[in-house]
């Protein structure tokens, strides 16, 4: 049966990757036939960083203000000439935009406002998997156009979570995504599905006590995870959450385990910068199994 | 009082054995590594240790406390919750952390927080010292909530995102995933008022039978105030600065253990400090027993059996005034 199953996989996945090629190939021809829109707006901070990375700067009005804030978005210096939204509708109407795009999250009273205006609304949904990622991307390129600078990017893209490989032979080592006040990533989220598809074990899929998305650190030290990615501490100003991660049993762990720094805009929104962040844990990964080799 | 210590040290061994991984030593799956037998005695020296400490700290405190200022004020409702010391330690607590003053000086915070309990008890002195039981109560709730709206607004003021959140920590109370260096900053302040406290039992048991037989029998009334007042803020102020305000403790146990003392007050004292702590291991306990996706706060466990009890109270009292 996993002869089977592997088959069936590795076909289903040289067909998706068929199809996105052809759809790439047929973007260019449907997206001519209509005006390309020339006034994007973004009201959502993941829609910001698809938009920044595919479509050119003279085309984007504007991004939402979380685009700047370090922590949630990766793009930094490339919004310092583009215009700020906080997504209210008067504010995104006054801007006149030919294309506004948002997440699934935020802003739903403007996105309701925008759409009966007759304004063109291009919804992307919230990222789960790598998968959801391809389908953002394809769901931009076809509204926005694309070019070959920007097929060049989505191809290294797709080359690189390619190459992900999918073990289930061995015993998985367990891969923790712990932020501060010991709130952990869900399975259902992007950093653990990542996780799974590079090789490791997280959490929620090998304790089936442990749905919550929150650990106090006794269970993390029993639970002994192999790999830590620590999110951003919040400790520029001071509260019991700086001093959350000096407590001495954590301190313990994190000295006798592998860490990896992750940071949080590479996997909070599923976009291109979403590789490097497999990249991290791959590299991880084989440094894990060739230290237990020695 | 035998029994009552066997049961506090029973239960602070259950402290130590019970997890959030369940009763016992834990025990895990391994995945690439052995789970190193170093990791269990860490958890117990790190983990549990300090939160059973502060646990048998912080109940003893309140029940000590609340025995003291109930003898001392004659007053069965009296108590550092319902009173507003806690609140105010919480409150001197939440500056020191959030201003950062803590950062720089660590014993500022418990300093700042027994401040606190010191201004709030010369306060209500002031406002209630010659007024009744209502009077004491109405001036306490007034400043409990004066105190925890000043305790909010500084959380909210704060830049990190996460200070608003930790409202809950600070108007609840928790012993979760605390450390031995709260133990160590708690512990010698707390310790100098459990003496300041204890050294009053005399003068309580004379004051029972009307100040004036106090006087008469060579009670110094001022210096009782001196050593029930700085008693209580110094222990009551000391625990609140590591776990919160957590309520009803104080109020609860010495109308529990009254009975069994025959209404001695200096005998009251040893025992409601014991069966205080009892009390909190026990919530703590069960705080951990009941696992819900998010925490349950100990000042959740305390509030639910406190504040019936606290209107059981009332209503007694209602009807010995009727009568």
């Amino acid at each position: 049966m996993p002869v089977n199953g592997k088959f069936i996989s590795i076909s289903f996945r040289s067909l998706s990757i068929y199809f996105r090629g052809l759809l790439l190939f047929l973007v260019p021809t449907i997206s001519l036939a209509s005006e390309l829109p020339k006034r994007i707006v973004s009201i959502n901070v993941c829609a910001d960083q698809l938009v920044a990375t595919l479509v050119e700067q003279e085309r984007i009005i504007s991004l939402s203000y979380l685009s700047r804030d370090p922590n949630s978005s990766w793009l930094g210096s490339l919004t310092e000439k583009i215009h700020i939204n906080h997504g209210t509708a008067e504010e995104i109407i006054s801007l006149n935009p030919d294309l506004v795009v948002t997440g699934a999250f935020g802003f739903r009273p403007t996105v309701s406002i925008l759409k009966r205006l007759g304004y063109r609304v291009l919804e992307l949904p919230f990222a789960k998997t790598i998968d959801d990622i391809s389908t953002n991307l394809n769901l931009l390129t076809n509204a926005v156009g694309n070019n070959k600078k920007t097929n060049a990017l989505i191809d290294r893209f797709y080359e690189e979570t390619k190459k992900v490989p999918i073990s289930t032979t061995e015993v998985l080592p367990l891969f923790v995504n712990y932020e501060t006040n010991g709130w952990i990533s869900r399975d259902d989220s992007l950093p653990n599905h990542i996780a799974q598809r590079v090789g490791f074990n997280t959490i929620g899929r090998q304790y089936e006590v442990l749905t919550s998305h929150k650990i106090d650190l006794e269970a993390l030290l029993i639970l002994g995870p192999d790999l830590i990615n620590i999110g951003y501490q919040w400790n520029e100003s001071p509260a019991l959450v700086s001093e959350y991660m000096q407590h001495p049993a954590l301190e313990e762990l994190l000295r006798r385990t592998k860490q990896i720094n992750v940071p949080d805009p590479y996997w909070l929104c599923g976009s291109l910068k979403t590789q490097d962040a497999i990249l991290i844990l791959k590299q991880a990964r084989e440094e894990l199994f060739s230290n237990r080799k020695n | 009082m035998i029994i009552l210590s066997l049961v506090t040290l029973t239960l602070f061994l259950i402290s130590l054995l019970v997890g959030s991984m369940g009763i016992g030593l834990p025990s895990a799956h391994t995945t690439l590594n052995k789970v190193d037998p170093k990791i269990y005695s860490l958890i117990l020296q790190e983990i549990r240790l300090p939160r059973a400490i502060l646990g048998f700290t912080i109940g003893a405190s309140l029940g000590l406390a609340g025995a003291t200022l109930q003898g001392y004020l004659r007053n069965p409702l009296a108590e550092p919750g319902v009173m507003g010391v806690s609140m105010a330690a919480a409150l001197g607590a939440v500056i020191a952390i959030y201003t950062g003053i803590s950062l720089i000086i660590p014993m500022a915070l418990p300093l700042m927080a027994i401040s606190g309990s010191l201004i709030v008890i010369f306060l209500l002195q002031l406002i209630a010292g010659s007024g009744g039981t209502a009077t004491l109560i109405l001036a306490g709730v007034a400043i409990s909530s004066l105190c925890g709206a000043l305790t909010s607004l500084v959380l909210n003021l704060s830049e990190n995102p996460f200070a608003s959140l930790e409202i809950v920590f600070w108007l609840l109370g928790s012993i979760t995933d605390r450390s031995m260096a709260h133990v160590w900053l708690s512990g010698p302040f707390v310790a100098i008022g459990w003496l300041l406290l204890v050294a009053s039992a005399r003068d309580l048991d004379a004051l029972t039978l009307g100040e004036e037989t106090a006087v008469s029998l060579g009670v110094n009334l001022s210096r009782t105030r001196l050593l029930v007042i700085s008693g209580t803020a110094f222990s009551v102020g000391a625990c609140t600065a590591v776990a919160g305000v957590i309520g009803f403790v104080g109020l609860i146990v010495p109308h529990l253990m009254r009975p069994l003392v025959g209404y001695q007050p200096s005998r009251l004292l040893p025992t409601s400090a014991l069966a205080g702590a009892s009390l909190l291991l026990c919530a703590d306990i069960m705080v951990r027993l009941l696992s819900f996706s998010t925490e349950l706060k100990l000042g959740v466990v305390t509030a639910l059996i406190g504040g019936p009890f606290f209107l059981f109270l009332i209503l007694k009292l209602r009807q010995k005034s009727m009568t």
